[in-house]
């Protein structure tokens, strides 16, 4: 062995190769330090100090690394800067940026399971969220096309109860005419299904006429085709034609100057011309058309001015500029306060054009209605946030097998910012990679969403206009959100208590209590929407089994043309009265589900001895034939059915419903014999001859209404669509309908035959409460999915971490029922505290939507017990198998490990 | 002791000073300063030298590798015209300051006693 010399060079040689690995000393900081450290020495060997002590002294007095390095940094970037060496710092960052992708990429094949849990929940709750993104930017896109669409607003009447988009004809001629702001106003009228026939093929087709005046296309943008539309709706004669009813009319024939009619509305001889083709509307469009025809087309009666009582147009306006809807409403009540004088009953409003769609006003499913965005959208965060605490829940867990890897790497002088991205890569990578699955998941399951809420989505959406650099931003934020917490979380631990042992005084405690909150709140947000699964069903099994009051089975209703003669309405009714599969038929303008009138009148003045004056009653009047009350099977409460044996009863008789007589303060028995009159004052006075039961008229949404049945005349009610209800006998449907068809065909041939079955009716009329509990359910068990894929990881995980313990325990005499419990418990305990929190949210969110019922189920206990006790079971599905396996094992195999 | 806010904040103003005597380099800058404050302020490596960086990076000084007339090479800084009116700067401050303090710990007799009279 050599004798110990101490040797300056070889010592400042090592001192400066220990600085040489790091990036933040340059080899020119190098040179520098390193004369200064022989200065500093050469100077202290100066005043007489041993060279080695001198040396010590001098490192002393330079200050330690640590220090020294955080100065560098701090103007490093200013140094590549002024040097020009910025390329370099990238390439070495970016090979920093390679070593941590494929550390990632050894982790997510390492640890198999937890990758697949995180991918898996990531990427359905990913896919929910575009699915739901493109169903809220499709209702939020509609009506936004029109250029002028800042300066549009529709305006709004006010009926019996709520606001109606049915305005006068006389409203857009004194706007148009007398307010200032208003650039353009424009009428509208229509939308509904007419045959349309060509004229020199004779070929028909049913489409969607609008009727509407030139201004039309002031307002809106429908691009042009051909021809010019303003001039055609000038004339009396002319009709627009969409790029589509264009082609199914004339094929690839120029449409232009073609002859059409409309012959179930109007004479065959009357025929129009074709003068110009625009575009289809767009989806996204409240107005929707196939043609356009001029608005005079509705006759002098219907477009009467001076007539503020009688709505029927919707109508729109133009501004100079975009107004505030409140100074635009303030502005048109002032307008219209000399011609309304004293009928202050009619108040109208304004409201933007996009507004219209997510007014409900023309809801259709679970389209147009803004409470179904905002459901959609929580539902969709819901799952996401499940998905996202599986995310943090596993991997903080697995923090524990990580502890010694972060360790080492700190040991060797990784900084925290390197090992928080190191962990921020890792999630950066899951999340691409769930969010590429979460693409072709959506695609997949679009027809499946466009089916639930009713749109015609493409997977091409997700590429369209702004979309992809938020969904961008959405992966970013998740993944920022994600992987945040787990990264810092890692990064933290000091490096000492680390290496000691795994299990000691890092083992995280709070991480483990934050594992339980996150728990708690996925499965209270699944049970929430389990308990809003069970309830949604109830309330939909009691509306569909509910006794509406009248008897619907097997009743089919058949529309009848309104220009169709009285004589053969009555000649139609006696053929299928007359067939042996028709039990019973009756004509009426007023079916359960098409009460289309409504008369609010003073009790007094329908019902001049009714106690109850001062009060309105808002009568459903229908007019009927004998059979009426027979065809629908109602109960009669006191009186008489209408009978060919009281000849008064044609003119002047009522039938009313419970409901009607207790609203005029009398009894059933008491109501019979009182005088009773509906309609204008020219009516003579009647009487109430019976009185039937209550039954529904609408949906279960409504209250029961009063209702007022007489014999047909020409009255109030008459005007009505008509129809045909026959009670049919059970076998042989189809051909009793095929014989109905016929005899209809051959008395109104030029009208297609519609029908339909009462109860396919009334069960189509709760069409978005049947998709709400198809998409709550579809919610509920994605939650609960995901909720115990991420319960099974961890479960999974405490089984591996307890191996030992549980072996010991099993040598000391645990049975496997003991340690299958052991395992199970805190989750059944987590379980039962995320129910017992769901249970006062899910109460009152399901009583708030129960409200939309005027019948409804009360909420009991039972579905709480269902869904708890469903919870419970699956929980214990999940992580039981676990359980019993890690109980079951052999002790000598767990104890020998390691 | 000097305290290490006044350590840090006097920095740059003695650089500033003792590089416009004409150009030095490192080690001398920090026996300077010690021999100015009797010892009381002695900067380390990973004080100084970061800072010299930092101005150079803000354009106040520019630096060149030299041979010393007693043989290493040496890093040299110099100031820049930059460098020197930023000096000019730091002095009327610093002079401001001082003249502020000075007027407090030997306050002009008349006005002190009409203080307290008043």
């Amino acid at each position: 062995m050599r004798p110990y010399h101490f040797d300056l060079e070889l010592a400042i040689a090592a001192w400066r190769r220990s600085l040489t690995f790091n990036r933040t000393f340059s080899g020119d900081d190098l040179d520098e330090l390193e004369q200064h450290l022989r200065d500093q020495v050469a100077g202290l060997v100066a005043i007489g100090t041993p060279e080695e002590q001198a040396y010590r002294q001098a490192l002393r007095e330079m200050g330690d690394q640590g220090t020294a390095e955080t100065e560098y940094r701090k103007v490093y970037w200013g140094k590549l800067h002024r040097q020009h060496r910025w390329v370099d710092e990238f390439y070495w960052r970016g090979s920093m940026i390679k070593n941590y992708v494929s550390i990632a990429v050894r982790q997510m094949r390492r640890h198999k399971v937890y990758t697949f849990i995180n991918v898996l929940g990531l990427s359905v709750s990913m896919a929910c969220c575009l699915l739901v993104g493109l169903y809220i930017r499709d209702e939020l896109a509609f009506d936004r096309f029109h250029e002028k669409a800042d300066r549009l607003y529709i305006l709004t009447g006010k009926g019996t109860d709520h606001i109606s988009l049915s305005t006068p004809y006389s409203l857009a001629t004194v706007l148009g005419s007398e307010l200032p702001d208003v650039a353009h106003a424009t009428r509208v009228w229509g939308g509904r299904d007419i045959p349309i026939l060509q004229m020199d093929t004779r070929n028909q087709v049913d489409r969607q006429v609008l009727l509407t005046e030139p201004s039309f296309f002031k307002l809106f943008t429908f691009p042009t085709l051909a021809g010019d539309p303003e001039a055609t709706l000038a004339k009396p004669d002319g009709v627009i034609l969409t790029a589509s009813s264009a082609r199914l009319l004339f094929g690839s024939e120029d449409p232009i100057g073609r002859q059409v009619s409309f012959p179930p509305m109007l004479n065959e001889n009357i025929t129009f011309t074709v003068g110009a083709v625009v575009h289809d509307p767009p989806a996204a469009s409240s107005i929707q058309f196939d043609v356009l025809a001029p608005l005079s087309l509705m006759g002098p009666m219907m477009l009467k001015e001076n007539e503020w009582g009688f709505s029927l147009l919707e109508t729109y306006v133009e501004t100079m500029n975009p107004l505030d809807v409140s100074t635009l409403t303030e502005r048109i009540t002032g307008v219209l306060q000399p011609h309304l004088g004293e009928e202050t009953e009619f108040v109208f409003s304004a409201y933007p054009m996009a507004w219209q769609h997510l007014s409900g006003l023309r809801a259709n499913g679970l389209t147009g209605q803004s409470k179904y965005l905002y459901l959609f959208g929580s539902v969709a965060l819901l799952v996401l946030l499940i998905a996202s605490v599986n995310y943090v829940n596993l991997v903080t867990a697995q923090a524990m097998r990580r502890i010694r890897e972060v360790g080492v790497r700190k040991t060797l002088g990784a900084f925290r910012m390197q090992l928080a991205t190191q962990f921020l890569v890792e999630s950066t990578l899951l999340c691409l990679a769930a969010f590429a699955l979460a693409g072709l998941a959506t695609a997949g399951a679009l027809p499946f969403f466009n089916d639930l809420v009713d749109k015609q989505l493409t997977a091409g959406d997700l590429f369209n206009g702004w979309s992809l650099p938020a969904w961008g931003a959405a992966l970013l934020a998740l993944t920022t959100v994600a992987g945040m917490y787990p990264a810092l979380y890692l990064a933290r631990f000091e490096p000492m208590s680390m290496l000691r042992g795994a299990g000691g005084a890092a083992s995280p405690s709070g991480g483990r209590r934050l594992r339980q909150g996150l728990i708690i709140c996925q499965f209270a947000i699944s049970a929430m929407l389990l308990i809003a699964t069970g309830i949604i069903y109830q309330q939909m099994q009691y509306v569909r089994q509910a006794d509406l009051g009248f008897d619907g089975e097997q009743v089919v209703v058949i529309d009848l043309p309104q220009n169709m003669p009285n004589a053969s309405r009555e000649t139609l009714k006696q053929r299928v009265a007359a067939y042996q599969g028709v039990l019973s038929v009756t004509l009426a303008n007023g079916t359960p589900g098409r009460f289309y009138l409504g008369f609010n009148r003073p009790a007094e003045e329908s019902a001049p001895d009714t106690p109850n004056t001062g009060q309105t009653i808002s009568y459903h009047p229908s007019s009927v034939d004998y059979d009426y009350i027979r065809t629908f099977n109602i109960p009669l409460l006191a009186g008489r059915d209408f009978s060919q044996a009281y000849p008064a009863d044609a003119l002047n008789a009522y039938i009313l419903n419970k409901t009607a007589v207790q609203e005029l303060g009398w009894s059933p028995a008491e109501a019979v014999g009182k005088t009773f009159r509906l309609g204008p004052p020219e009516v003579p006075n009647g009487e109430i001859v019976g009185v039937v039961e209550d039954f529904h008229i609408a949906t279960l949404h409504d209250p029961i209404a009063p209702v007022v049945l007489q014999m047909h005349r020409s009255g109030p009610v008459g005007g009505l669509p008509f129809t045909l209800s026959a009670k049919l006998e059970t076998g042989n449907i189809p051909e009793t309908l095929a014989y109905i068809e016929a005899q209809y065909s051959a008395l109104a041939p030029d009208f297609p035959f519609a029908f339909g079955f009462i109860d396919d009716e009334f069960d189509a009329m709760y069409r978005a409460e049947e998709r709400l509990s198809r998409t709550i359910t579809v919610a509920a068990a994605l939650a609960i999915f995901l909720a115990c894929l991420g319960l099974f990881g961890l479960a999974a995980f405490t089984a591996e971490r307890r191996t030992k313990e549980i072996g010991i325990r099993k040598v000391l005499g645990a049975t496997v029922s003991n340690i299958a419990l052991l395992l199970s418990r805190e989750f059944l305990v987590l379980a039962t505290l995320a129910f017992i929190l769901a249970i006062p949210p899910a109460y009152l969110l399901m009583q708030n939507w129960l409200s939309e019922f005027a019948f409804r189920i009360s909420i009991g206990p039972g579905i709480f017990l269902l869904a708890g006790g469903l919870l419970w079971a699956i929980v214990l599905l999940t992580i039981g198998h676990r359980a019993v396996r890690t109980a079951l094992a052999d002790p000598v195999e767990s104890l020998r490990y390691e | 002791m000097i305290p290490t806010a006044l350590v840090g904040a006097s920095i740059k103003p003695f650089v500033l000073s003792i590089l416009a005597e004409g150009e030095n380099y490192g080690y001398a800058i920090i026996q300077r300063v010690k021999e100015l404050t009797s010892g009381q302020m002695e900067w380390t490596t990973s004080t100084l030298y970061p800072v010299l960086h930092g101005m150079e990076n803000s354009g106040l000084l520019r630096s060149e590798w030299r041979v010393s007339p007693d043989g290493p090479r040496r890093k040299y800084y110099a100031l820049t015209e930059k460098g020197a009116s930023m000096m000019e700067l730091e002095k009327k401050v610093w002079l401001d300051v001082h003249q502020a303090l000075m007027q407090l710990w030997n306050p002009a007799p008349g006005l002190s006693a009409g203080l307290d009279l008043a």
